[in-house]
């Protein structure tokens, strides 16, 4: 009311005017009018402010951020300070890890009173370290000089789970937590949810990284041991193009150094060719290492590769030869199956004559039987091989194989089929339709039984096409029919080097597997022999000891031990049949976090996942002071009584100016 | 005395209350040599010869000439000064606004007309008077002798001043009054519908009248010369008000009484008709004096 009384009051009363024709002053008017009213209403809003503005002055106002008010006397705060390897980057000779405690010790001396209780956490993807709510200044800060940066990768779910849980005991309290950060944006993941979020506890967000970073790390080691190629694939997340130092290092023993340029934000695959790289072992173990950048702990990548032999392949055929000196099978199998990289598969084939023949067979990988008249138990149980393949076929004489392949071939039938639209479980042939395999037509076909077996493949009319089993460890696969041309109507000879190629690598996967020697930090070192062990010792990367768990289990012995915390390479020494033996795993920090990349957690994140906690993000200033300034203003207000008169002041300048155009 | 009153204001002239004796000072001041008849036909004084052509009256063939040259000519004589005059004065309510210490439109009009009647019985052309607001309050015929004067004095000292205003009303019905070609003096603030008054005046012309028109205006009602917050109230409606800030609109208004003015000038001059706007500070024989000099080119 009091401002429309002062308007009204400036107002000047008009006087009364006899005229002789008002038609040019109506006119006018009602042209000029329209702006008139606006400014007076614009002059009314002045004076509205004015007094508005001089009543919050005198009424000594308080700002906080919206939620960010005290009511409560009791008070808990919880600093969560980040402790991942990316707190690790260096920057004007300080890691952001120092920065945050510099902070969390300012904090700890000016927040702190009788009322207040302050627990200190460190994390990273888990809670690493917690102080218990104190107020015992000194304790805490003890607490803090103690934190260390880890190896790992962030995630704050853990953390502010494991802080909500502390705060949850506390009734009718003020409660904040402070997450001082470097904001990577691992420290959220898409799509996450935390249960036991509580809207009242008050989140302040502190990002300690810096403005502009850069930084190169070694994402990954691939080795052929075929082609005794590297392929080392390196990720610039700066933007701009960096120059390293790439060093490779076999066992101890530099044996490569070479200057690279990485472009700025891509993945670069960087490949060497080394001879030295050892054969003689079954292993190779090293690491890859640039030149030190402002986040040195990624910069070296550990490796540990089984040595890879060729597959060797043996095929049996009728007839394999072509003409006095070729042998088609051989060149037709090789050409076919040959990769053009790494050239994996070594074929080589046999009429049965020089099969029975051959004194001393070497090892193959998997041998294949095509279409054998006899095959006698001897000999199988003699072939140096971990899979062996029998496809039957016209020539076959059942009577003359051994009993356990008899027992699951039974009659031929004549029939017209082809592989079955469904598969069986084991997904051995993912691709039959994308290799066109299931046009095929088969006329003929031994019908096959799943007896001590399990089925691999069937015809459309649900009679069993290939079946597995296990004689002497050694995988064996029995095929129904041909996978030569006689019993098909298929004009060459196209499921050869399909079966080849597909029953050689889903052994060679299985012993991939088996023998993967690159591990992420924290993933447990793991190695298992059908062979016993008598003797065995884990050291870690720095010689210490380690006490891994053995598991002796009647067909095979394990060693597994779960504590790899420091990158590096660990070696395993036991004594087998053969001796001492040596198996050395690579341990390296998880590039699958993104931890050394540079983009920042994107703050919408936030609100999503804190949509009904007050929040808000805050930045590292120059110094420790000044920020834990900026924390205390958020968290006890700023005084506006100043800002209030101030801004009195320019309204009542601005009235007057107005007052005398009007 | 000439000398001393030409630039006679007319406020001292109001002062002297008589106005036979002041419109007698104004037009004295300005009369001679000003004004003549334009018509020519059959007089006592000559004028010039013509060549005779067919239908010409035979009496008036110059037989001496004839003699000497073997050829007709006919003798042009200057007609005799028997003008009738019309002067139309509108005594509406607008017409009664004043400013400061100017005399009000009426009581100047008034001068005006007075001042001419003057100059015209003078001449011994007939005057007559038609006064009007909305229709013609008061008619008085055309007459040469100078008792004339003393009947126009009256109406004109006794005029008050009237209702709102219908000018082209009241030509309409003034010009079923006129029989034969006359000189028409027109004088209003010809507040009013421009388009429907330049027509019914126009109308006069087509009929081949001479029209005089005085536009007589307040220098406040060109300039709005006020300050403040006024409520203006219309003279002739005082139901009729607007409330307004003058500094406000004192521009706006400005340009559209300009356009008003301006309006009726060019419409009246591409007509044939004389035009004269006068404001009340103009002393009469001042404004008077230089249409009459105008009218003399």
């Amino acid at each position: 009311m009091i401002p429309i009384i002062i308007h009204l009051f400036f107002k000047k009363k008009p006087k009364r005017i006899l005229f002789s024709d008002i038609r040019f002053i109506k006119i006018a008017t009602k042209y000029v009018t329209p702006k008139k009213n606006i400014r007076q209403w614009l002059l009314l809003i002045l004076r509205c402010l004015i007094l508005i503005f001089l009543c919050l002055a005198f009424a000594r106002p308080v700002g906080y951020i919206s939620g960010f008010k005290s009511e409560k006397s009791n008070k808990q705060l919880a600093i969560l300070i980040d402790c991942s390897y990316s707190m690790g980057y260096l920057d004007a000779g300080k890691t952001r890890l120092s920065k945050a405690k510099e902070l969390a010790l300012n904090l700890i001396d000016r927040y702190s009173d009788k009322l207040k209780q302050i627990c200190i956490l460190s994390f990273s993807d888990s809670v690493e370290q917690y102080s218990g709510l104190t107020n015992n200044t000194g304790l805490l800060k003890k607490f803090v000089r103690d934190i260390n940066l880890t190896n790992k990768g962030t995630s704050l779910i853990p953390a502010v789970s494991f802080v909500y849980k502390i705060f949850s005991e506390f009734q009718n309290s003020d409660q904040c937590m402070i997450i001082i950060t470097d904001m990577r944006k691992n420290l959220l993941a898409d799509e996450v949810t935390i249960e036991n979020i509580d809207p009242k506890v008050k989140i302040v967000f502190v990002d300690v990284s810096e403005e502009k970073s850069q930084n190169v790390f070694v994402k990954d080691v691939f080795y052929s041991g075929l082609s005794s190629t590297f392929r080392i694939s390196i990720f610039n997340s700066s933007d701009t193009e960096q120059v390293r130092t790439l060093s490779l290092f076999i066992k101890d023993k530099n044996i490569f150094d070479g200057l690279i340029k990485i472009p700025p934000l891509k993945e670069f695959n960087y490949e060497i060719k080394s001879t030295q790289a050892s054969n003689d072992s079954e292993e190779l173990w090293g690491k890859v290492q640039l030149s030190f950048d402002n986040l040195p702990s990624d910069d070296i990548f550990y490796f540990s590769f089984p040595v890879e032999r060729a597959k060797k392949i043996l095929v049996v055929d009728g007839d394999p030869k072509l003409g006095f000196n070729i042998n088609s099978e051989t060149y037709y199998l090789n050409t076919v199956l040959s990769d053009k990289e790494y050239g994996n598969f070594v074929i080589k084939t046999y009429n049965p004559n020089e099969f029975n023949n051959a004194l001393n067979l070497e090892k193959y990988n998997v041998v294949f039987l095509c279409n054998l008249a006899e095959l006698n138990e001897k000999t199988l149980r003699n072939l140096l091989c971990e899979t062996i393949f029998i496809s039957l076929g016209d020539r076959v004489d059942i009577r003359k194989y051994p009993d356990w392949i008899k027992e699951n071939i039974t009659n031929i039938v004549e029939r017209e089929v082809s592989f079955s639209e469904k598969q069986s479980n084991t997904g051995f042939f993912p691709d039959l339709d994308q290799f066109e395999l299931r046009k095929i037509i088969f006329y003929k076909y031994f019908k096959l039984n799943n007896l001590n077996s399990r089925e691999i493949l069937n015809f459309d009319n649900e009679d069993i096409a290939l079946i597995e089993k296990e004689m002497d460890s050694k995988d064996i696969f029995i095929f129904a029919s041909t996978i030569d041309r006689d019993w098909t109507n298929f004009p060459s000879k196209p499921l050869y080097p399909y079966f080849l190629r597909t029953i050689a690598e889903q052994k060679y996967k299985k012993q991939q597997q088996q023998n993967r020697f690159i591990l992420d930090i924290n993933e447990p070192v793991a190695y298992s022999s059908r062979k016993p062990i008598k003797f065995f010792d884990l050291t870690d990367p720095d010689g210490k000891k380690l006490q891994p768990v053995i598991n002796v289990g009647p067909e095979e012995t394990s060693i597994v031990y779960n504590g790899t915390n420091i990158p590096g390479i660990y070696e395993l020494k036991f004594n087998s049949e053969k001796g001492t033996e040596f198996k050395h795993f690579a341990v390296n920090l998880s590039k699958k976090t993104a931890e050394g990349e540079l983009t920042k957690l994107d703050w919408e994140l936030i609100v999503q996942i804190f949509k009904d906690s007050p929040k808000t993000f805050i930045e590292f200033e120059k110094t420790p002071e000044n920020t834990v300034e900026k924390i205390l203003l958020i968290l006890g207000g700023k005084d506006l009584t100043r800002i209030f008169f101030v801004i009195v002041l320019v309204l009542l300048g601005i009235e007057t100016a107005f007052r005398k155009v009007l | 005395m000439t000398e001393k009153l030409k630039y006679i204001d007319p406020l001292t002239l109001l002062k002297l209350g008589n106005l036979h004796l002041r419109a007698r000072y104004v037009v004295e001041g300005l009369i001679s040599g000003l004004h003549r008849s334009p018509f020519k036909g059959s007089s006592l004084e000559f004028a010039q010869h013509r060549e005779y052509a067919p239908f010409d009256d035979p009496r008036y063939i110059d037989w001496k000439i004839f003699g000497r040259t073997d050829r007709f000519f006919i003798k042009q004589y200057e007609e005799e000064t028997n003008l009738r005059a019309y002067i139309l004065l509108d005594s509406s309510g607008s017409m009664s606004f004043k400013s400061g210490k100017n005399i009000d439109k009426l009581t100047y009009s008034i001068n005006l007309a007075a001042s001419l009647t003057y100059l015209l019985l003078r001449q011994d052309d007939s005057v007559g008077l038609a006064v009007f607001d909305k229709k013609i309050n008061c008619f008085i015929p055309p007459r040469a002798n100078f008792e004339q004067f003393s009947n126009i004095a009256n109406i004109l000292e006794n005029l008050k001043p009237g209702l709102d205003t219908e000018i082209y009303k009241s030509i309409n019905q003034f010009s079923r009054y006129l029989k034969k070609r006359a000189l028409i003096i027109f004088i209003s603030d010809l507040f009013d519908d421009p388009e429907k008054v330049m027509f019914s005046i126009k109308q006069l012309r087509f009929k081949h009248h001479d029209v005089i028109v005085f536009h007589i205006l307040d220098p406040v009602e060109l300039n709005l010369n006020y300050e403040g917050p006024v409520i203006f109230e219309s003279i002739e409606n005082r139901q009729d008000t607007v409330n307004t800030e003058v500094q406000e609109i004192k521009e706006y208004y400005s340009s559209l009484i300009r356009s008003f003015v301006q309006e009726y000038k060019i419409g009246f001059r591409n007509s044939g008709i004389d035009y004269s706007l006068i404001t009340t500070d103009t002393p009469i024989e001042l404004g008077l004096g230089s249409f009459l000099a105008f009218r003399k080119e």
